[in-house]
């Protein structure tokens, strides 16, 4: 969107159109005196050129009318030493600059220039036309500087004439300038790639390219362009890349302007009025430039305010975009607009400015929409950060829910297994286990057959066992470690496993469901140590300490390889449980080195 | 002639069981059934009430733990005999029903005879006695061997600690977490009642713990 490079010839016929040409006649001339304090002097503010000033305007402008213009200026050296100058343009973009020195009654060239000339016939390595002066002590010369412009398009500039440190010193704030917007423009683009590399999502991918042509086009306009990327032979290719640049990045803008702005879901029929007037707005400007330049010369001034009015309506109508936006982002809406504020103004007083002469708007040199293009950066780079968290906060919320749904249906789960078990427990061990009693004392009493007494005596004693695997009634009686202890010696009569169990300090009054969830976890881990692990020992240990308890269960196995499901479900209910009194759980494996399990639970001061 | 018969009250909460044991009393003249208690709660106004010499005691009882109810009914009553008679088998509770001053544990699975040479022996000699099948602590430790007994992983600790290594430096080499050794370390510490690497390094020399 960055349209300049136009010109309307509105006819703000200067002092210029009587000046030129024919050139004026040097005693009319006034004298700049250069005093040893001489730094900087604007040419169009040394009034004494010709007497009068009948142009406002602190800078050159020259309507499409006059093709050659002329500019005559005299200095003298008032002081004893050399003095050195330097002529400087600010338009990068102008056909001919010649300066031309007089030399008794006719002037000779001292330096041509423009962008009908290689890079290498620049008088000064420059990004802009300079051309250094030379004045002996106590000197005065003539100057005359002659620019030609194309046909049908304006031209505005400023002329300056500086001491040399002060043009380099100007030099190296406006260096300072560019590099810093080159910068932004830089991490903004690294960020955008990276978050297109990451998302795959191709509004962050139009962003980078936006801030490229962006920047190319600032380049071009500016004249860095031919300082960096054209060889000593090129020619300035007139205004093909400046053009070129300008429309593919308006382009650009306005496609990811429609992406922040979610125009296709939100206003699907103003999307389809931008996308028309985009259309008409680029082929409009291509053909005008590259297919009919030559044809439609004199129709220029016609050809650019239709389009200027096309360009009006779309800003517009982006604009009502930003506004309906309001409601549905609020925050991405506002530093999206902040932007376009940034984009429409820069572009507006350079038309202003470019197209007709109405405002000056070169600060330190650059124009004014290289610095409304570097915060536009900063506000677009705000915009593309904040959609990335609005993603990042959707995805974070959605899988935390996930995961409390998940935990919640575990907790759920693992509640009504519990609570299952202890009823199917209860009922063997009280009504089963008491009536099977009752059966082998009828039995024996009846019948003294050894055989069934020991039959029934081992159902009685496999329901116990089945009934206490279900669930731990006996932590009632006993408590938690008189239970694991139980266990422990069970599991070593039982198996070739040797468990050792130890307990110290640990504390004796933990809650029945901290203690009924403690020993499920010990049941789980030893039972997959049991199936899985290839152990040979296992130590379980209970320590106290002052404000936490833990348990550690090791073995000297295989170590947890890859797990599988059942193992995996097994070490979910671990971590659910240990979870549901509040403590934290630590599973550290290693091939053939063993695994240790370290449960830790709060421990609050008993007063 | 054979001296009042004793009197029992039994407290269990299935009827099966308590007519499984009144039909084994029922021909028997040295005892004689009082009668029963189902709920928990009750047992002690019984108790109190009918003032019987021996209670059969079930573990399981609805409303109240049974070893709560033996430790009561021994406090207050001393002289009456308790035999529990109970569905677990498991050394813990064996254990406990001995502290608590129970006088027999018997196994719901026992036969006539075993209850019998359970009540005669209460009261000839004040023996605790254990029914068939019913698992007895095989090795009682005195409990400070096993304090001072250190695991593998806690063994490889301590080496690794008495060369100077710190923590990270040991997770590292073991390939366990740093908060896996710092709670073995805490742990270690705990155990040995010592505070600091010195202390460590001391008893380590002087008990030879690591071999």
């Amino acid at each position: 969107m960055k349209t300049i490079c136009y010109r309307k010839h509105y006819l703000l016929l200067l002092f210029f159109a009587y000046l030129s040409i024919s050139g004026i006649k040097a005693q009319n001339i006034d004298t700049l005196y250069l005093g040893s304090l001489f730094e900087n002097t604007n040419i169009k503010s040394f009034s004494k050129i010709n007497g009068k000033k009948p142009d406002a305007r602190n800078f050159f402008y020259f309507s499409f009318q006059n093709n050659h213009n002329a500019v005559e200026f005299s200095i003298k050296n008032t002081q004893g030493k050399r003095r050195k100058l330097v002529l400087e343009f600010s338009n990068a973009l102008i056909r001919d600059v010649i300066l031309l020195k007089k030399n008794g009654p006719v002037f000779n060239v001292v330096g041509k220039t423009g962008i009908n000339y290689p890079v290498s016939e620049k008088p000064t390595e420059h990004r802009r036309f300079a051309f250094p002066i030379s004045l002996e002590p106590y000197e005065s010369a003539s100057y005359q500087i002659q620019l030609k412009k194309e046909e049908g398009k304006p031209l505005v500039t400023s002329v300056y004439l500086k001491s040399l440190n002060t043009f380099n010193k100007h030099n190296s704030i406006q260096q300072t300038i560019i590099g810093v917007y080159y910068g932004v423009s830089i991490l903004s683009i690294l960020f955008s790639f990276f978050v297109f590399y990451i998302s795959r999502k191709g509004s962050y991918l139009i962003y980078a390219l936006y801030i490229i042509f962006l920047g190319l086009f600032l380049s071009a306009y500016t004249g860095v362009f031919s300082q960096l990327f054209l060889g000593p032979s090129d020619y300035f290719s007139k205004y093909k890349h400046y053009v070129l640049f300008s429309e593919i990045s308006m382009l650009l803008f306005v496609v990811f302007s429609q992406k922040i702005l979610e125009a296709r879901t939100h206003m699907p029929k103003l999307k389809k009025a931008v996308d028309i007037l985009l259309v008409l707005l680029v082929s409009i400007r291509l053909l005008i430039h590259f297919v009919f330049k030559d044809t439609f010369e004199t129709y220029i001034s016609i050809f650019m305010n239709l389009w200027y009015g096309i360009f009006i309506v779309l800003s517009l109508l982006i604009a009502v975009e930003i506004i309906l936006y309001f409601k549905t982002n609020f925050k991405r809406s506002s530093l999206f607009a902040f932007a376009y504020f940034f984009m429409i103004a820069g572009t507006c007083v350079t038309i202003l400015y470019h197209s007709y002469g109405v405002l000056n708007t070169m600060i330190y040199g650059l124009p004014l929409i290289f610095y409304s293009s570097f915060f536009e950066i900063i506000f677009l780079t705000f915009t593309v950060i904040f959609m990335v968290k609005d993603v990042y906060d959707e995805r974070n919320d959605l899988s935390e829910k996930l995961i409390i749904e998940e935990k919640k249906n575990l907790t759920a789960f693992i509640k009504g297994e519990d609570k299952e078990r202890k009823r199917i427990s209860k009922e063997l061990h009280d009504n089963i286990g008491s009536q099977l009693g009752y059966l082998k004392r009828f039995v024996s009493d009846k019948f003294k057959d050894e055989k069934i007494n020991n039959a029934i005596d081992t159902i009685c004693n496999d329901v116990r066992t089945l009934s206490h695997e279900i669930s731990p009634s006996d932590l009632d009686f006993v408590g938690l470690e008189n239970a694991v202890s139980d266990l422990a010696k069970n599991l070593s009569y039982q198996t070739s496993l040797q468990v050792n169990f130890n307990s110290f300090n640990f504390p004796k009054h933990l809650s029945e469901e901290t203690e009924t969830q403690l020993y499920r976890i010990i049941q789980e881990a030893l039972n997959n140590i049991f199936k899985h692990a290839n152990a040979k020992h296992i130590d379980i240990q209970f320590i106290g300490h002052p404000d936490s308890a833990n348990i550690s269960i090791e073995d000297d196995g295989k170590g947890i390889g890859t797990i599988n499901n059942e193992e995996g479900l097994g070490i979910k209910n671990m971590k659910s449980r240990t979870q549901q009194v509040g403590g934290t759980i630590e599973i550290d494996s290693n091939t053939n080195k063993g695994t240790s399990i370290i449960i830790t639970i709060p421990i609050r001061k008993s007063t | 002639m054979k001296n009042q018969p004793k009197q029992i009250l039994i407290c269990e909460d299935h009827q099966i069981v308590i007519d499984g044991l009144v039909s084994i009393f029922q021909n028997l003249d040295d005892y004689s059934i009082l009668g029963h208690v189902k709920d928990g709660n009750n047992v002690l106004s019984i108790v109190r009430e009918k003032n019987p010499e021996i209670i059969l005691l079930d573990l399981n009882l609805p409303n109240k733990n049974g070893l709560d109810i033996l430790k009561e009914i021994k406090r207050l009553y001393p002289e009456i005999r308790v035999v529990v008679l109970t569905m677990y088998n498991k050394e813990s509770i064996v254990k406990k029903v001995k502290q608590y001053g129970g006088d027999a544990f018997l196994l719901k699975n026992c036969s006539s005879d075993d209850l019998l040479r359970a009540l005669d022996g209460v009261f000839e000699n004040k023996e605790f006695y254990i029914g068939r099948g019913v698992k007895r602590a095989i090795n009682e430790t005195d409990g400070f061997t096993d304090k001072i007994k250190l695991t593998r992983r806690e063994k490889e600790i301590v080496s690794e600690l008495v060369k100077g290594r710190n923590v990270p430096q040991i997770a590292k080499a073991l390939f366990i977490s740093s908060y896996t050794v710092e709670t073995h370390k805490k742990n270690i510490f705990k155990k040995l009642n010592i505070h600091n690497s010195i202390d460590l390094f001391k008893l380590v020399n002087e008990n030879n713990l690591l071999s």
